[in-house]
């Protein structure tokens, strides 16, 4: 019997060290968190992976930082590059920089295990530099509405704040949704988004902007152009007549030069008073909050669309003003 | 009247080629251990001399090294390239890109950017716009079988035009995210430089060969009847200082775009401080502009950090008040 | 060089003259030389031999091709026909710095772009003498010096070149020339910028270097007096629409210097007077 029992114990003996063994190590997983590595594809196709979720996160553009903190990650941002200023506690970051020109140096010194860069924004040898120094690098690229809550949950994912990131990201499907409904079916209004007027500056139908118009029902009269922010001429604008002309500027106060559009009253949204402003940073940055600056934009076309409307009813006085305008111009040629 | 001038001048250019050479090696530390990350003289020493795999080894060796060797060669390189094209040119505002080398180079990485190329091929392609222009100037400016700097300098000069027309159309139908990199090829910028391997190889065999043109070339200052008359082949000369003018030029801009300033200022500063004998002018021009370069490069990523300077902008900044103060001290006249 | 030789060949007068009357090398030869420019004929079939210790001079108005002659006769440029030899060899097949230590050039004004010292000037002229590598050494620096002093440009040994008169810079290049000690000089009109003192004493010293080195030299010139006190033989470049059958004419000064063939040469009245300190000339 003793011998018997002997035996059995002695065979029991490694099988418990197993089990002991893959307890520990179930332990030790949960307290870590996740063990196994997080892998994800960002969004210029390359393969970002990690051991664990990121800790110290350095951000390389204002767009990445919001981005950041909507994804739920902005308590592990430990640094951020120049005019990073929303939300108001990204402008407490340390900075390493601008955008187009950051301290390498720094970045390494604050031992970052994730970069999230910006694809069109930063130097591509600097990022690559990071890289080759075993920093991983994530970039982001938006140039569809529809690709900014994958970004969400993808930066989410790395961080470890996927719960926070995919509420964000269908927060945003569902607005930007809500406002396809609302506006993208109805009447088109045909749009001239100005960016700058010295150089004069518009946009095709590459850029987000565009997306934008579209979802508000509108259409960027320019959207064919070749290049992405093309520069055009006056005339242009003028052979276009747009319905609405919309504008940015440089920061919250609507800019001067959209008044300079009154100089041509031939203009139909001269005539229609519909020169709307939108803030920059709700339009031109390529984060959630697009969805303020596409709320406004759809208001604001909505407005030209009613107008339209009613002139719809009476088009023999809209041809008049137009052919006053060409009479005269032929009258000045003649005089010189 | 000292008896022995030409033997004091040897030894007074020998230690000006040594103080330089010493304000080289300064400059060299003084890169290495700033920055935005702090390390101390015994730091890098140990770094150095350590085989670790430290942030500070890293910073070091991956980042600090690769840019001030860059520096100290590409200052070097445009220095001598700029004394060199003044000769050939005979005129004292030449610069190493007048000839419309810079233009090539920028054509040549702008189309790889465009192309979305790779760094490797856009270094290659600015590389090969560089050759390019070179040939082109030069065939230009041979054609009618009468060469001379005259006409060269103005095949060049419009020739950079031309390019320049080129660059400004490419600029305005490439893409938003394209022109970060376009704007590194016309600023100039050493952020992204390697270590600098052939290179230094090309700068080094252009050295040893113009200076063995160095005698010639005093000559050829006053003009190229008077150095025929005292023996110098000038036809074969002055396309072996272009050659090498374009070279240097070319390896440049490669690494670090067009800076500009340095290579027009350095020959003029030296020339009036030292005075106009090639044989010490050529060395003391690729020491004094390395030397600034990487003076200058290290300011432009410290000055006002984490905020990086452009560096074409400190070398102006350290280049003008010392160009004016040699200027006003200096009893030699510029014609 | 020159300078350090003088004291063995300038012995005596005698063997100087010793020298001339036993047949003399030809130093620089043209042989059935053509030179033509911008479609104008300078020169044809002309045979012009430099011989040791000779000094010529060339006569011509403005425009006859004086300057290009010269050039031609130093291997400049390409002569249109015929040749040009240096001891016999054809100066195409000379190596530029060979020719160098041959030959000196003194050429009309040339600008510096960037100025050196006289001194450092004057040694240039040690370059065809000096091996590729090879730094000047303190025998060419007292050669240079030397050189200075001849000209009387000694005090100026540091000053830069564009601190220095016409006539400085003259005698700068006078100097050079000397460092360079070719056997054969060809100066282009050496007489600018003189001023009368200068005019003579370089010349002076010009004539008695060719005499005791046995060397030649040919000068432009365009003025008579000093062609007829210090050359021995004369080429005269007509001008385009003189009736004489040659173009070009050379001779014992004597010889061609007359009032006739002067009015030809410049189309202008000449008056020569013998007067006892020698033949003067005078325009009328």
């Amino acid at each position: 019997m003793q011998f018997f029992s002997q035996r059995q114990r002695l065979s029991f003996a490694p099988f418990a060290l197993f089990i002991a063994t893959l307890l520990l190590w179930l332990v030790l997983a949960v307290s870590t968190g996740y063990a196994a590595p997080i892998s994800v594809i960002d969004d210029r196709q390359n393969t970002v992976t990690l051991p664990q979720p990121a800790q110290r996160i350095i951000s390389l553009a204002p767009s990445s930082t919001e981005l950041i903190y909507s994804a739920g990650a902005g308590d592990k941002l430990v640094a951020a590059v120049s005019f990073s200023n929303y939300p108001e506690a990204a402008k407490k970051l340390p900075l390493v920089g601008s955008y187009n020109q950051f301290d390498l140096e720094r970045v390494l010194a604050y031992q970052p295990d994730l970069v999230i860069s910006w694809y069109s924004g930063n130097q591509p040898e600097a990022i690559e530099q990071l890289e080759k120094l075993g920093i991983a690098v994530y970039r982001t690229e938006t140039r569809y509405l529809e690709q900014l809550p994958e970004t969400l949950i993808k930066i989410g994912q790395l961080a470890g704040t996927e719960t926070v990131a995919q509420q964000e990201a269908d927060r945003f499907k569902q607005t930007l949704q809500h406002l396809k409904q609302t506006y993208s079916t109805q009447a088109k209004v045909r749009v001239f988004y100005q960016v700058w007027n010295q150089p004069l500056i518009t946009i095709n139908q590459e850029n987000l902007i565009s997306q934008v118009i579209e979802v508000c029902g509108g259409q960027n009269v320019f959207a064919e152009l070749e290049s992405i922010a093309p520069k055009i001429d006056v005339e242009a604008v003028l052979k276009a007549n747009p319905d609405a002309i919309v504008a940015s500027g440089m920061d919250e106060q609507r800019p001067e030069w959209l008044n300079d559009w009154k100089a041509w009253p031939s203009l139909k949204a001269v005539q229609d008073q519909q020169l709307h402003f939108i803030p920059p940073d709700h339009i031109q940055r390529q984060t959630v909050r697009v969805l303020l600056g596409a709320e406004r934009l759809c208001q604001q076309l909505d407005q030209t669309r009613q107008l339209n409307t009613q002139s719809q009813r009476k088009p023999e006085q809209q041809a008049k003003p137009k052919q006053q305008a060409k009479h005269e111009s032929h009258k000045d040629d003649a005089l010189s | 009247m000292i008896p022995s001038t030409v033997s004091q001048q040897q030894q007074r250019n020998l230690l000006y080629l040594l103080l330089l050479a010493l304000a080289c090696l300064g400059s060299l530390v003084l890169a290495l251990t700033s920055g935005s990350i702090e390390i101390s003289l015994s730091d890098l020493w140990q770094v150095i001399t350590t085989d670790q795999t430290s942030l500070q080894s890293t910073v070091v060796h991956e980042l600090r090294l690769p840019r001030a060797l860059s520096a100290l060669i590409v200052g070097a390189q445009l220095a001598l390239a700029g004394c060199l094209m003044q000769v050939l040119l005979r005129n004292p505002l030449a610069d190493p890109y007048v000839l419309g080398v810079s233009g090539g180079a920028a054509v040549g990485a702008l189309f790889s950017i465009m192309m979305g190329l790779g760094s490797f091929a856009m270094s290659a392609n600015a590389f090969i716009g560089a050759m390019v222009n070179l040939l082109l100037v030069f065939g230009l400016a041979h054609s009618q079988g009468s060469w001379s700097p005259t006409r060269l300098l103005l095949t060049g000069v419009v020739t950079a035009a031309g390019w320049g027309a080129v660059i400004s159309f490419m600029l305005s139908i490439s893409q938003d995210h394209q022109l970060t990199g376009m704007v590194f090829w016309l600023m100039g910028d050493l952020s992204r430089a390697q270590l600098p391997g052939q290179h230094s190889l090309v700068f080094i065999i252009c050295l040893l060969l113009s200076w063995a043109l160095a005698r010639p070339l005093n000559l050829m200052l006053r003009g190229e009847m008077q150095a025929k008359a005292l023996g110098v082949s000038v036809y074969p000369l002055q396309i072996g200082l272009y050659l090498l003018a374009s070279l240097l030029t070319a390896s440049a801009v490669t690494q670090a775009g067009s800076i500009g300033f340095l290579g027009l200022v350095v020959p003029h500063i030296l020339r009036l401080s030292l005075g106009t004998d090639h044989r010490l002018l050529l060395p003391a021009s690729a020491l004094a502009g390395g030397c600034l370069l990487l003076l200058a490069d290290t300011l432009a990523r410290t000055l006002i950090a984490p905020q990086q300077l452009p560096v074409g902008v400190i070398t102006a900044f350290i280049g003008v008040p010392v160009f004016l103060w040699v200027l006003q001290k200096s009893n030699r006249g510029l014609v | 060089m020159s300078l350090t030789n003088n004291g063995d060949k300038s012995g005596s007068a005698s063997t100087i003259n010793d020298a001339i009357e036993t047949t003399p090398k030809v130093l620089l030869a043209a042989q059935q030389l053509g030179v033509k420019i911008a479609g104008k004929t300078i020169c044809q079939n002309l045979d012009l031999e430099l011989k040791a210790g000779e000094i010529w001079g060339v006569l011509g108005g403005n425009g006859a091709g004086k300057t290009t002659l010269l050039h031609t006769l130093a291997g400049f440029r390409e002569p249109d026909q015929g040749q040009v030899l240096i001891e016999q060899t054809p100066i195409k097949q000379i190596k530029a710095k060979h020719r160098a230590q041959k030959l000196g050039f003194l050429l009309q004004d040339e600008k510096n772009a960037f100025p050196a010292t006289v001194l450092e000037t004057a040694l240039q002229g040690r370059h065809p003498h000096l091996g590729h590598w090879q730094w000047e050494s303190i025998e060419d620096e007292k050669i240079a010096l030397k050189a200075l002093e001849q000209v009387g440009l000694s005090d100026y040994t540091e000053r830069t070149l564009d601190r220095l008169s016409g006539g400085e810079r003259q005698r700068l290049k006078i100097a050079t020339l000397l460092v360079q000690d070719p056997k054969i000089w060809l100066l282009d009109e050496p007489a600018n910028h003189l001023d009368l003192h200068h005019q003579i004493s370089l010349l002076t010293l010009l004539k008695e270097q060719t005499k005791q080195q046995q060397g030649c030299l040919l000068m432009s010139l365009h003025d008579l007096n000093l062609a007829w006190r210090f050359c021995d033989k004369l080429i005269f470049i007509y001008p385009d629409d003189c009736t004489r059958e040659h173009k070009v004419e050379q001779g014992d000064k004597a010889a061609l210097l007359q009032a006739e063939k002067l009015q030809h040469l410049y189309q202008h009245p000449i008056h020569c007077l013998d007067t006892a300190q020698g033949k003067v000339f005078i325009a009328g």
